[in-house]
């Protein structure tokens, strides 16, 4: 951060920011939008808010940690203004991101992996962030807390309801 | 079991690899983009000027578009309207247009055509 507000050498150190913060922020925006492309669009409004934002981060919190609360906040915002735009109701909004999931070419589920994927999809927008950050990030509770601004406790009973509807929708018939 | 032994294996192989070359092509995309607004002019001034652009577009519509009427100024009736045509500088004589009688016997508002002789314009023709 000293190296931002040195005036000299501003777009030098937003430039390390956006590399080392890139990885972990496209995992989370991805998993969220599933879109690869969606992605990108995404990403590169969260770097450009923080560009703008920046100057005035007071460091309270870490800053990959406001980074991903940013692109919380700009994920869930870009998935209800596409709800919106598109007229998806929100029940088929799951139905348009397994759409989403299966013209996915990059990457090759197995069965079983894919059935995994599409329950994860059936979860509400937030559940389903929560979820993400803790399973796949490996994720502290506190630190999900500070990014979504949520109580601990709260936290930790949505994840439990995420884990039981997953595996209710993976149990065969 | 909990939940994450049991789906472990989904955890590993749902890591999603981010590649060098995409970390550099979204750092390229970012400078640019950052760059290119410096030197642009701010979003705000291009809002005002387009705004006011499409106001004065609005104005001149409003204001020049009763001039593009092409109701013959010797009709008594406005062929768009239907009401009397006022627009009688270029007229000449009402009376003396033959057509306008045979419209004006059937379809002219008399009360208009008084108030609109009793109309100063009327007395500098």
């Amino acid at each position: 951060m000293d190296m931002f507000r040195d005036d000299a050498r501003t777009n030098y150190a937003f430039n390390l920011i956006v590399r080392k913060h890139t990885p972990p922020l496209y995992r989370l925006i991805r998993r969220m939008v599933i879109d690869a492309y969606d992605t990108d669009d995404v990403l590169q409004n969260v770097f450009i808010k923080a560009w703008k934002g920046l100057p005035n981060f007071r460091e309270d919190a870490a800053l990959g940690t406001w980074l991903f609360r940013i692109a919380s906040n700009e994920s869930i915002t870009f998935i209800n203004r596409k709800r919106r735009f598109l007229f998806i109701p929100f029940q088929s909004q799951e139905t348009y991101l397994n759409e989403k999931l299966e013209a996915d070419s990059a990457v090759d589920y197995e069965a079983g992996e894919k059935k995994f994927k599409q329950a994860i999809l059936s979860l509400p927008d937030k559940q389903r962030l929560v979820f993400n950050m803790k399973f796949y990030e490996d994720m502290t509770y506190e630190e999900i807390a500070e990014i979504t601004g949520t109580s601990v406790g709260a936290l930790k009973a949505s994840y439990h309801i995420a884990t039981k509807k997953i595996e209710a929708l993976l149990q065969p018939d | 079991m909990s939940f994450e032994e049991k789906y472990n294996r989904y955890k590993k192989s749902g890591k999603l690899h981010v590649s060098d070359d995409y970390v550099n092509e979204m750092a390229g995309k970012v400078s640019e983009h950052i760059s290119s607004r410096k030197k642009g002019i701010p979003r705000q001034f291009v809002w005002i000027f387009s705004g006011t652009a499409a106001i004065a577009v609005c104005m001149a519509v409003v204001f020049f578009a009763p001039l593009n009427h092409t109701d013959n100024p010797g009709n008594a009736v406005s062929q768009q309207t239907g009401q009397p045509n006022l627009n009688m500088k270029d007229s000449g004589n009402l009376a003396s247009n033959s057509e306008t009688q045979k419209i004006e016997s059937k379809e002219l508002d008399h009360d208009a055509i008084v108030e609109y002789l009793l109309d100063e314009e009327y007395e500098e023709i």
